[in-house]
């Protein structure tokens, strides 16, 4: 054995316990002088005659290497070497034949049996009733640090979808702002309930593509739409750092009734909604939202989350545009929310009709309201 | 390690490292301390530990903060030990248990560590090397020196009474 900063805390113990031998004592001493980093020589050699002193002669440390090995140079099992073979034996260190030799010698010597069954019980067995009961107090909760760079990265695609949506609503003339149409492209379902690797949707689904025919605006409203096979893209959520209206892109997912692919490729988003029904009137971006958030809490969560209600909450939005950018909004802050556990809120009032009147935007820190119903003309 | 596996470490390990440090100092709250500050070390590096090696990284950091903790208190006890007389015990022991837990007491710091590692987690000489800093050889003796101070402790209790198992 060499002396280092690993092993030199035992050679102190081998001192303290008189198993130094006087050349090993000089090295040890010279090590730690050499190294002030460790302490002071005289300072931790103060502390040895504290130590437990062991007044057991052991044997050489090449004895207890020497018991294992298959070498013919074995020390012999004799009375004196007994300890050594019967802890080697307890610790399942000895070879088979050494095995055998030890239980022949144990056999015709009914005095060390005595010690042996000594030695077997200073194989301790831990105390289960022992426990540790605050282990709650240890465990982590998501909101203290993210995990995963891409659940950090979602929390921030939440935020900027937040700040869109509800930016969008309060500084447009609501009343008047077009609903974002969605293209809407047929591709090969796949009833499953995983989420996809970016592979298996590339070796799986024919996806159609649609191409954006308004690449310079930040909300596109028109699409060209194409038979040709899209190009899935990278899962990663670097494909997301373009600032654009889908923040959440990347995400994609399918279940058994319908197959929703959501992805960013340059700039336009396509999916296919798997029913029979036309899904052109449901807001996709709201669904695919809803959709992500449940996905993503479920990562966080391990729980099943019940998938159609991203259909319910959207499915009344055809005839109202108003309702679809708030459900989009709604969509927004539930995944914020998801995502960052804060408690953000979408307060809405309705009027006598049961429309809605306005919308109050409450967070912790600021609170605001904006009414939606234009004022009559006289 | 993800937060959950992280979680995880604390439901599967929490009580095997109580265990470990409360035979090692026999102090429940500064294992409780040691547990704590054990965990939230292992939580500032917890992108880095593989889930697997998370065990292994818990024990050595409780190993070594039990260690400091150890040298920090150990000064204070020296200066009461100079004014208290020490205890010894009136052999009131009702099962084996008791008779070894009196008996590591007087098992060295880092003897009564390996051996609590060996037999309590199981750990290989190799793993035991990892956690405390020492090469395997030097496990190996470590805890055949300490089975031999057991025996001899408890050879000297069974001549005075009979341990019930």
């Amino acid at each position: 054995m060499t002396i280092s900063s690993l092993t030199y805390e035992a050679y102190l113990l081998d001192l303290a316990e008189g198993n130094l031998a006087d050349e090993e004592a000089m090295l040890l001493e010279k090590f730690i002088r050499e190294h002030p980093e460790l302490g002071d020589w005289e300072e931790l050699t103060e502390d040895l005659p504290l130590l437990q002193a062991s007044e057991q002669k052991f044997e050489p440390k090449v004895l207890l290497k020497a018991i294992a090995d298959e070498s013919e140079n074995q020390p012999i099992l004799n009375k004196e070497h007994f300890d050594w073979y019967a802890i080697s034996f307890l610790e399942n260190e000895l070879n088979h034949s050494n095995k055998k030799k030890f239980r022949a010698f144990l056999a015709s010597n009914p005095a060390l049996q005595i010690d042996f069954a000594l030695l077997q019980k200073t194989m301790l067995k831990a105390d289960e009733s022992i426990c540790f009961e605050n282990k709650n107090e240890l465990k982590v909760s998501a909101s203290i640090k993210p995990v995963l760079s891409w659940q950090y990265f979602s929390a921030i695609a939440a935020s900027l979808l937040l700040m869109l949506s509800i930016s969008w609503w309060f500084i447009n003339d609501n009343t008047t702002t077009p609903v974002y149409t969605e293209p809407l492209i047929a591709m090969k379902s796949r009833p499953a309930k995983t989420i996809f690797t970016a592979n298996s949707v590339e070796i799986n689904a024919v996806a159609g593509k649609a191409n954006n025919t308004e690449p310079n605006k930040l909300i596109p409203q028109r699409y060209q739409r194409s038979n040709t096979v899209a190009t899935m893209p990278s899962l990663a959520m670097t494909k997301a750092e373009t600032i654009s209206w889908t923040p959440l892109a990347g995400l994609f997912y399918a279940d058994e009734n319908r197959t929703l692919y959501y992805f960013y490729d340059e700039s336009a988003v396509f999916a296919k909604i798997n029913d029979n029904s036309s899904s052109e009137s449901k807001s996709l971006a709201g669904l695919i939202i809803a959709n992500a958030a449940g996905k993503i809490k479920q990562v966080f969560t391990g729980k099943d989350i019940a998938e159609p209600q991203a259909e319910t909450q959207l499915a009344s939005t055809k005839s109202s545009k108003i309702n679809s950018i708030i459900k989009l909004a709604e969509s927004g802050i539930k995944t914020y929310n998801i995502l960052t556990d804060n408690e953000v809120a979408l307060e809405k009032t309705l009027n006598n009709n049961g429309e809605i009147h306005s919308v109050r935007f409450k967070s912790e820190s600021i609170s605001f309201s904006k009414q939606l119903e234009k004022p009559k003309q006289p | 390690m993800t937060r959950k596996d992280f979680n995880h470490c604390v439901d599967q390990f929490a009580d095997g490292l109580f265990r470990f440090l409360i035979k090692n100092i026999r102090d429940e709250e500064k294992a409780r301390d040691i547990i704590q500050e054990t965990y939230a070390k292992v939580w500032q590096k917890v992108d880095d530990i593989p889930f697997e090696k998370g065990k292994s990284y818990l024990f050595t950091t409780a190993y070594h903060t039990m260690i400091d903790e150890i040298r920090k208190s150990e000064k204070m006890q020296r200066m009461e030990l100079h004014h208290t007389p020490i205890q010894t015990s009136q052999n009131g022991y009702s099962d084996l248990k008791e008779v070894l837990d009196e008996a590591l007491k007087t098992l060295s710091e880092i003897q009564r560590s390996v051996v609590l590692l060996r037999d309590y987690e199981g750990y290989s000489y190799a793993e035991i090397g990892q956690i405390t800093g020492l090469s395997e050889p030097q496990v190996k003796v470590y805890i055949f020196r300490a089975r031999m101070n057991l025996k001899k402790y408890l050879q000297k209790i069974e001549n005075v009474l009979e341990i019930p198992a």
